[in-house]
């Protein structure tokens, strides 16, 4: 038996370690930021309740799981519309309007191509890129092979570069 | 190629998910649900009984309250039509077969009624005036207007005087002085001008139509004498233009008849009016 105080401890640690890629995998899934703060509560919240069941290093995996399975019970599949906030610096030195315009029009262009990209493709690409997981957590996240992963990544950068590419 | 690779990385290492919480603040949210918990697995069943015991007293209180809060003032039979005086003074003029509640509040002064059937209100300025009928309410402060509504599926609202602001079908409608609106089914008419005569002549029976498919006339006329009507389909949406005067059923059948070509069949004992071509 642990301690009570014990116990929150090693909660307070999986929190820290893993609620930012749940939260920003529930965003990926839904593109609804509020409905992700939500639901990232009820993960964890689930998490605590069966926490005598749960494998140490089994328990990303198994958030996620939870997390999806959370989304998709109240949640039909639908079109999503990631709007993240870009947070580069402007350069040094002076930028023309034209430059960013430049910038927004291909920012723009961006975000709606990820919104597109299909489910898997769109959050294992964003996983890797954004929360900088490896393709191996990826792969055990989601119970897949590592050559999944790849085809999914490359298969983003492909369709990326096509929706984009073109008019730069 | 690879320049738009490193772009589109660049850009994506500049991305920040949106989120209302830091994860700080996640964590105290989270710890304050943890805290609350387990004290909830620890109510009793006692507890769980008076909990219940207090929510059916106070439901039955609000019960009494609710049923108690609107005392009827008047209902009309069929062809009957009746004035009717507020306490604030405000008129009320009640047409054929219509009911007529109202709960006017002491203490802050709220002035509300309930309608069923068709109403023309004269309205002293003051506190808002809310009238729900069936399938909506609407609100005025101090005006004249005046509704149709027996049933949510046909609902007709005409302004004579000042501003009303209607609620129907989850849609709010505006109407000023002169508009008039109208609700079958799912569609709603208007607002649209009105000629506040052809309103008021109601009072006296005098129904002005333009263009008014025999299904509407029909419907109103059904509900007006507290008749259910069948109709041959193809007659349905055939338009009348002209005026009846709606104070006897027989009359009104009669006239409408001769100038559409149409047959009607009046089943007093199934209160029934049965309609077909000529």
């Amino acid at each position: 038996m642990h301690l009570v105080a014990d116990e929150r401890k090693w909660f307070k640690e999986i929190f820290d370690e893993h609620h930012d890629y749940i939260r920003n995998y529930l965003y990926y899934l839904s593109g609804d930021p509020d409905l992700s703060d939500d639901l990232v509560q009820d993960t964890f919240l689930k998490l605590w309740e069966i926490r005598e069941k749960v494998k140490q290093e089994s328990v990303l995996p198994f958030l996620f799981t939870i997390a999806r399975h959370l989304y998709f019970k109240s949640h039909r599949r639908k079109a999503v519309h990631l709007k993240f906030f870009s947070n580069w610096e402007e350069p040094a030195k002076e930028v023309s309007a034209e430059y960013v315009l430049e910038m927004k029009e291909f920012d723009h262009k961006l975000q709606q191509a990820l919104s597109q990209l299909p489910e898997k493709t769109r959050i294992a690409f964003l996983l890797s890129r954004m929360d900088e997981m490896s393709y191996s957590e990826i792969a055990t996240s989601f119970g897949l092979s590592i050559k999944a992963i790849e085809k999914h990544i490359s298969k983003a950068k492909k369709i990326l570069r096509e929706q984009i590419g073109h008019n730069i | 190629m690879k320049n738009i690779e490193e772009k589109i990385d660049q850009q994506l290492r500049s991305y920040q998910v949106p989120t209302g919480r830091t994860r700080e603040q996640a964590w105290e949210l989270l710890s304050q649900k943890l805290d609350q918990a387990p004290k909830q697995r620890q109510r009793s069943l006692t507890t769980y009984w008076l909990m219940g015991a207090a929510a059916a007293i106070v439901l039955a209180f609000v019960g009494l309250f609710q049923s108690g809060l609107f005392t009827p003032v008047t209902t009309t039979s069929i062809a009957m039509q009746q004035t009717v005086w507020l306490p604030d003074s405000s008129m009320v003029v009640l047409n054929s077969r219509s009911t007529l509640k109202s709960n006017y509040q002491i203490i802050g002064g709220k002035r509300q009624l309930k309608l069923e059937g068709e109403a023309y209100f004269k309205v002293k300025k003051g506190k808002p005036f809310i009238v729900s009928f069936p399938g909506g309410t609407l609100k005025v402060l101090g005006t004249e207007f005046n509704v149709i509504a027996y049933s949510k599926e046909d609902i007709r609202i005409d302004c004579t005087s000042g501003k009303v602001q209607v609620m129907v079908n989850n849609q709010p409608v505006i109407l000023v002085k002169g508009q008039g609106m109208h609700l079958t089914g799912n569609e709603l008419k208007g607002p649209y001008s009105i000629d506040q005569e052809e309103v008021q002549g109601r009072l006296n029976g005098i129904y002005v139509w333009h263009e008014e498919s025999l299904d509407g006339i029909f419907a109103y006329i059904g509900n007006r004498f507290g008749y259910t009507i069948s109709m041959t389909p193809s007659l349905e949406k055939r338009n009348f233009s002209g005026t009846l005067t709606l104070n006897n059923l027989r009359q009104s059948l009669e006239v409408l008849s001769g100038a559409m070509q149409i047959k009607y069949t009046i089943d007093d004992s199934l209160k029934h009016i049965s309609i077909e071509a000529q």
